[in-house]
């Protein structure tokens, strides 16, 4: 369904994608990760169109999105990072607009509308000026916009930043439904824990590499080890055993929970400095943290603030 | 092209123009306003010139409709600087819609929109303020059309140089004074300064203005309008020109500064 292949992209001197390789197939969700900068957005934009390309290709339902953009934007569907509405005009005026620019006309694109507008809980609100809206409203506005016109690949950037908890699972459902009706998905996000509610296959984006991708639960048993996680004030001074970045030293264990009380106790003047300590469970967080070295926007760690407290004490 | 796609982007278009109708209104009331008060000043010179029975509505009635027509250039630009601002642009670009489309979708009902403002402008001269068409009606007609066209090139070659919409409505304004002013909107181009007679055929409202004199106020038929509506269409030419050269779909615009 969607091919990619080699995507090259440079901006002045700056290669923001290297040969990039990314497959999705029908009703797969492809759950793109990658710290800021990493060239998500601009891969996104190239295979919707927006963007060219210095090399590669894409393929998008047998089409050469490249050579035939207008062709590819046929079948894809494109949710940008940023919102996009149109505030002075009605919810239903925003999703019908989209839907006729498809070629929708008559009962089906009423019916579609109406679909949409159900599934993202925006029925009682077709009538309102989507000014008046608010965050999560417009942000599900944004995101229905996208799936009026049923396209069979779909981009999402980021589609949940800013959204509630309601707004999110409401989001997150939309997606798994297209995705069991064979929609290819394209979900970028720093959320990991969206990642692994979706039951996404993974490509993690770093440097405008693909560095690593597969099924969720296999990258998480390749590289999402458990470790023991703590941050200091300044530098993180040298610890037996320790990953030592910047002010964060990491150690891998398998039960990073009794290595804490050891650790603590062994770290004599440097104890003041000590701001938090983690325990990263196996998880996509732990092996997005152990790919990227980065943390993600989300703390799908556990912070245990309380037990330092207690240890300290 | 496709037609049904064009046609749902021009009815999109004229809703989000329709959304905020104050703009127009304004832009169609105040050269009513100032018709009041120019309407003497081009009986005199009317009558100094021979046409003893002028209203001064024949100088002030085109004068006025022309300059805030230019000021109308803005509609154009906001169209397009609005969809970035709202973040809809991407979107469109991402649609089936193509970018002939997408710009002919945004032209066509802000060109409609000026049309409309001259032809009440120009019925408000007849029925308020007595101005008489002594020459081709049509003629009138054909100006108005190379008035709009002009103005739909000019807007588009300020949308695809310009970045923000601050600096649009900026030189939209001056444009308008100074390319209206110099081609004879406010006095008859015989009384400015000299300097200034000599550039005022560099500025298209000379030749909207000259074709629309000719029909109003020297008699002249149809074919009065011909010079005037081809020099003032190959301003629209070179414009266009230069839009189309400059343009660029991927250029960042924006709307807040």
């Amino acid at each position: 369904m969607l091919e990619i292949r080699g995507l090259t992209k440079t901006y002045a001197e700056h290669e923001v994608l290297r040969r990039v390789d990314l497959q999705a197939a029908p009703g797969e969700i492809v759950g793109l990760l990658g710290p800021n900068g990493a060239g998500k957005t601009t891969l996104v934009s190239i295979v919707a169109g927006l963007r060219r390309a210095d090399a590669g290709t894409a393929t998008v339902d047998g089409i050469d999105a490249l050579a035939h953009p207008e062709r590819a934007r046929e079948v894809l569907g494109l949710a940008p990072q940023d919102l996009g509405i149109y505030p002075v005009l009605s919810v239903e005026r925003n999703l019908a607009f989209f839907a006729e620019l498809s070629g929708m006309t008559g009962k089906a694109l009423r019916s579609r509308v109406t679909d949409v507008a159900d599934a993202l809980d925006l029925t009682k609100l077709l009538g309102h000026k989507a000014a008046t809206l608010s965050g999560g409203q417009k942000r599900r506005l944004h995101t229905a916009m996208a799936l009026v016109h049923e396209p069979k690949v779909l981009f999402l950037d980021e589609p949940t930043v800013g959204a509630d908890v309601r707004t999110r699972n409401q989001i997150l459902e939309v997606v798994r439904r297209r995705a069991e009706a064979g929609c290819a998905v394209v979900y970028t996000s720093h959320y990991l824990t969206e990642i692994e509610d979706l039951a996404a296959t993974v490509a993690v984006l770093e440097g405008g590499r693909i560095i690593a991708r597969g099924p969720l639960a296999e990258l998480v048993a390749e590289y999402g080890s458990p470790a023991l996680r703590l941050t200091f004030e300044g530098s993180a001074p040298p610890l037996d055993g320790f990953e030592v970045a910047g002010s964060v030293a990491t150690l891998r264990s398998a039960d990073p929970a009794r290595a804490a009380a050891g650790i603590l106790a062994r770290l004599n003047g440097s104890a003041e400095r000590l701001r938090s300590v983690d325990i990263v469970r196996p998880s996509l967080e732990a092996a997005y943290l152990a790919l990227t070295g980065r943390r993600s926007n989300t703390d799908a760690t556990d912070q245990i603030e309380e037990v330092i407290d207690e240890l300290v004490a | 092209m496709n037609w049904s796609r064009s046609r749902v982007l021009m009815r999109q278009n004229w809703a989000l123009l329709m959304a905020d109708p104050a703009p127009i209104v304004i832009l169609t009331l105040m050269p009513i306003v100032m018709m009041t008060f120019l309407e003497g000043t081009g009986r005199a010179l009317l009558r100094g010139e021979g046409y003893a029975d002028a209203s001064g509505a024949e100088l002030a009635v085109p004068g006025m409709a022309i300059m805030f027509a230019f000021f109308g250039v803005g509609f154009i630009g906001t169209a397009f600087f609005s969809e970035h601002g709202w973040g809809t642009w991407d979107r469109l670009r991402a649609s089936r819609a193509t970018t002939m489309e997408i710009v002919l979708g945004k032209i066509l009902p802000s060109a409609v929109l000026m049309l409309g403002q001259l032809a009440v402008l120009f019925g408000v001269g007849v029925v308020a303020f007595g101005m008489r068409i002594d020459g081709s009606v049509a003629g009138v007609g054909v100006m108005m059309l190379a008035c709009v066209a002009v103005l739909v090139c000019f807007s588009m070659l300020l949308t695809a140089v310009v970045r923000t919409a601050n600096q649009l409505m900026a030189v939209v304004n001056l444009a308008a004074m100074v390319l209206t002013g110099i081609g004879g909107a406010l006095t008859p181009v015989d009384v400015l300064p000299t300097w200034a007679q000599a550039l005022a055929p560099l500025s298209p409202a000379y030749w909207i203005l000259k074709g629309f004199r000719a029909v109003i106020l020297e008699r002249g038929g149809l074919d009065a309008t011909i010079v005037p509506a081809a020099a003032t269409l190959a301003f629209a030419g070179i414009m266009a020109a230069i839009a189309v050269w400059r343009f660029s779909v991927t250029d960042e615009k924006v709307w807040d500064t």
